[in-house]
């Protein structure tokens, strides 16, 4: 009975080891498929809901597109910049309902974006010159088509104003990547090496208790010789 | 040849059995999650500013907080700690959980119940954990709250908890903020950004690199890197995904 | 050794088998009705949830946490003083082995229970083994004390298989004769026999101390890898595993003595046995007091923010009774009883060792409960006091390890006879008697 015992005890250890260990390795990978409720399954489609609504469910600062008052003008107009890394040059020239150029006009640089609805996010400011001319460089976060919008907050007589125009990013900044752990080449390995040594240490012990009660069992006999009984 | 035999056996056994110890001293650390990079391309990864210059120690975002989950009073998810200068002034800091990118928390699960979403939101997955609390003593933030008790009695309208609408909380497990990802699906302001009468809060996204608190939209990293915005507890390594902006409570005009 | 002596060896190891007087009943009751207490503190801990204890928000570890690395650290004696003494060939270590082997399992299965009494959803303890990550140190800990828990019941059965074959041959008790013979596996002391234990219980005294090294430093581990003040240190683990040599030799100490005055061993275990142990105590003890000194000065030395608050509660602020009272009185003053010559030695070792083992609880309790108190976010301490559920399981666990004992010396032999033959049977004292044994076992 014991001598059977001696491979079922083995692949008893083994199998627990293997549970023990075995799925602990597993479960951190099969962990990447995170249970998902209901709600967060409702995710991508809430999103792109929301931009074919034009932010209907949240929507605390939709874009406000209205033409000028007064007749004042801000002609916005984009060009690739000098240096790629630049990404794009926003140009504006703000001028009077006269046709005047306006100087010392503050200018704020928009970009409309999908969060929570749509937003202005603010990308730069910039004073106009004698000619009622400034320009900001806008590297975009993303490629793809934006609305730039470039906001006069009025000046004295002036009302407020603002140009419109779409931006057909080619290029954008690099996409945020989330830092690879330290030493993560080396220490993804140092588990599995913990395994070993603990599979050794199982091992070890099973050799002790059944080798030993196979030996006491098999040699109970003194006139016979060690093996003889296997 | 026999002994030389044996004695080699001898010292493979013994070097098994000594180095026991040793090898398991030596693998304290392993980074299950660092493979973990997510798929191809995340929609969005979340971050959160906070604006330490705009807070007035008000906590309507704890409150905003507690009614949202239908925590108990004294579950702070997000909690708003009165810092005394040295200079004696005084400012308020509002922590929430920073979704650290290396999260002790996340690493010291025995059963990965603490997970991190593709959108770098750890959550935490109430149905699995065992309540050892590991995560509590791991965290250098003290972001987390352990239901001794049972929580306040609340109907789940989806009919049961999920990692993403941990609401009730279960007893026995640990629980913490989680960027209200119940509501951030679906288009909403997080509970306590919405929730902020100062526009303290800032929630963004860092992949679109774009941050609101409601009222005003901004470039995330330009306005970090303007505002000199800073990290808590940085140096530990953890990479929170909240960023602070010193300040103490002085009125600014943007 | 005459043959009188052997014979009455024999008969007071095996007085206790079977026998039942009013001493033992009466211990059994009250020992049994504290365990009882304990479990039901636990049962009614588990029906209502962890609030019944006094552990909040901020210390989250308390008593469950202390006392399972106290008693896990108990256990240690088993190891150290049977394995080593065994490896080392130390003739006086035979009647003391048992006792020593059987401490280790008693105090082990008790502090082993401990992090499921602290968990907040015991029902679920087996998602450790479907879930488990190999990153988390309560797996490596839930590893190694499994590991080390079988080790050490392996390492009470294989030296216990001879003595159960006496126990076989010369008690008829009619029920458990068939378990005797069972467990004794036909036991006759043949050469081959002899070989085959010898090399069994040669690579378990080999293998029990790493085991035990391991599992004391997967516990400081624990608390090292975290990013707390106090907790966050290098030394850590082997901090634990001298502390835990050290309350285990001084268990063994207790268990010995208790077991010499109620079992009458006294003709076998004697002041030399004591001293012998206290010396080990005394070295172990000063060698804890290194480390500790080692730690604190590091700490203290370069006093940063985070750690200075820590240390200023310890050393005068509102721990400092009980960190000057475990220096002082749990520390300083058992080794120096322990150490001065002179008459009364069982007596100063027992109350040295009493003094250890509250000194070394007391700072298990400053490890984890100021760590934990002290703020992470540096603005509101922590406060704990244990409720009576913590108190009365505490009570319980400690009541059961003289209740294990007393109930497995009912039916094993209290002292190693097999082992006092091997010992005394030897004409010359044999160097590492299990070497050469263990290697000729393997060659065959």
């Amino acid at each position: 009975m014991i001598r059977k015992a001696v491979p079922f005890g083995a692949a008893l250890v083994a199998t627990l080891a293997f549970i023990a260990f075995g799925t602990g390795w597993l479960g951190s990978s099969l962990r990447l498929q995170a249970p998902s409720g209901s709600l967060g399954a409702a995710a991508p489609a809430a999103t792109a809901d929301a931009h074919a609504h034009g932010g209907a469910t949240a929507a605390p600062a939709p874009v406000a597109i209205v033409p000028p008052a007064d007749g004042s003008r801000v002609a916005l107009t984009t060009a690739r910049a000098a240096k790629p890394e630049l990404g794009y040059t926003l140009a504006v020239k703000v001028t009077s309902p006269v046709g005047k150029p306006v100087n010392d006009a503050t200018i704020r640089f928009y970009d409309v974006v999908e969060l929570f609805g749509q937003r202005e996010e603010l990308i730069g400011s910039a004073t106009t010159d004698g000619q009622g001319q400034t320009a900001i460089n806008y590297l975009p976060a993303f490629t793809g088509t934006h609305t730039i919008v470039a906001r006069f907050a009025g000046q004295g007589p002036l009302v407020a104003s603002l140009g419109v125009t779409d931006l057909e990013a080619a290029v954008a900044a690099p996409t945020y990547k989330v830092d690879q752990q330290p030493l993560a080449i080396f220490t993804k390995y140092v588990p599995y090496a913990a395994g070993v040594v603990v599979l050794v240490v199982w091992g070890l012990i099973a050799l002790s208790l059944f080798g030993t009660a196979r030996g006491v069992i098999a040699s109970a006999n003194p006139n016979h010789r060690k093996g003889d009984t296997a | 040849m026999a002994e030389s035999l044996t004695r080699r056996k001898m010292l493979a056994a013994l070097g098994g059995a000594g180095s026991a110890a040793l090898a398991v001293g030596l693998s304290p650390i392993s980074f299950p999650e660092a493979d973990a990079a997510g798929p191809a391309k995340p929609e969005r990864q979340w971050a959160m500013v906070i604006d330490l210059r705009k807070c007035d120690g008000c906590k309507k975002c704890t409150e905003a907080c507690q009614e949202t989950h239908h925590l108990p009073q004294n579950f702070e998810w997000i909690k708003v700690f009165q810092v005394q200068d040295k200079s004696g002034s005084q400012y308020f800091m509002p922590r929430p959980c920073f979704q650290c990118e290396n999260a002790p928390c996340l690493k010291v699960c025995p059963v990965a119940a603490t997970y991190r979403e593709a959108d770098g939101v750890v959550l935490v997955d109430q149905e699995r954990c065992i309540g050892c609390r590991m995560c509590m003593a791991a965290c250098p933030y003290g972001a987390r709250y352990f239901n001794y008790a049972d929580p306040p009695k609340y109907d789940n309208p989806f009919g049961k908890a999920t990692p993403e609408f941990p609401v009730p909380q279960q007893k026995g497990t640990v629980g913490k903020c989680m960027f209200c990802v119940h509501r951030t699906a679906e288009g909403q302001l997080p509970a306590c950004v919405e929730a902020c009468k100062m526009f303290a809060l800032y929630i963004g996204d860092l992949v679109q690199d774009v941050a609101t608190n409601g009222d005003q939209t901004v470039r995330l990293s330009t306005f970090l890197k303007e505002n000199d915005a800073f990290r808590y507890k940085d140096e530990l390594g953890t990479g929170p995904r909240v960023w602070y902006i010193a300040g103490h409570g002085q009125l600014l005009d943007y | 050794m005459e043959r009188r002596q052997h014979d009455r060896y024999i008969e007071r190891a095996m007085w206790s088998i079977g026998r039942g007087d009013r001493n033992f009943w009466i211990s059994v009751f009250v020992l049994s009705a504290l365990v009882f207490a304990g479990l039901y503190a636990w049962v009614y801990q588990i029906q209502r949830g962890l609030w019944v204890t006094g552990l909040n928000q901020k210390v989250s570890w308390g008593f469950y946490i202390i006392n399972c690395v106290f008693f896990i650290g108990m256990s240690y004696g088993g190891a150290m003083t049977s394995a080593i003494l065994r490896l080392t060939n130390a003739k006086w270590r035979a009647p003391l082995t048992r006792l020593a082997e059987a401490t280790a399992v008693a105090a082990l299965l008790v502090g082993a229970v401990y992090p499921i009494i602290d968990m907040g959803r015991p029902d679920r303890f087996l998602n450790i083994l479907f879930y488990g990550q190999a990153g988390s140190p309560v797996v490596w800990d839930v590893v190694a004390i499994s590991t080390y828990m079988v080790a050490s019941l392996v390492f009470l059965y294989l030296p216990l298989i001879p003595d159960l074959a006496t126990t076989r041959d010369s008690l008829r008790m009619s029920r458990l004769q068939g378990v005797y013979r069972f467990l004794a596996l036909g036991w006759k002391g043949t050469p081959g026999q002899e070989a085959s234990l010898q090399r069994g219980i040669g690579i378990m005294a080999v293998l029990i101390i790493p085991l035990a090294v391991s599992v004391h430093s997967v516990l400081a581990w624990l608390f090292a890898v975290t990013a707390r003040s106090g907790w966050h240190s290098t030394i850590f683990a082997p901090l634990f595993v001298l502390a835990a040599m050290l309350s285990g030799v001084a268990a063994v100490i207790l268990v010995i003595a208790a077991f010499r005055k109620v079992y009458g061993l006294q003709e076998f275990i004697t002041a030399k046995h004591f001293r012998y142990l206290s010396y080990l105590m005394i070295a172990l003890g000063a060698g804890y007091l290194y480390f500790m000194v080692s730690e604190y000065l590091t700490e203290g030395y370069l006093l940063d923010q985070a750690t200075a608050p820590l240390l200023e509660s310890i050393f005068i602020g509102s721990y400092a009774p009980a960190f000057w009272g475990f220096t002082t009185l749990g520390l300083i003053l058992p080794l120096v009883l322990a150490a001065i010559p002179g008459r009364y030695v069982i007596g100063r070792a027992c109350g040295a060792s009493l003094l250890i083992i509250a000194g070394m609880w007391l700072k298990r309790f400053l490890i984890v409960v100021p760590g934990m108190a002290e703020p992470v976010m540096p603005w509101d301490w922590g406060r704990y006091a244990p409720s009576w559920v913590e108190v009365t399981i505490t009570i319980g666990s400690a009541a059961a390890i003289p209740l294990i004992l007393i109930i497995f010396f009912r039916f094993f032999p209290v002292m190693s006879v097999h082992e006092m033959e091997e010992v005394e049977g030897a004409p010359e004292p044999r160097t590492a008697v299990f070497l050469p044994t263990f290697v000729e076992g393997a060659g065959e």
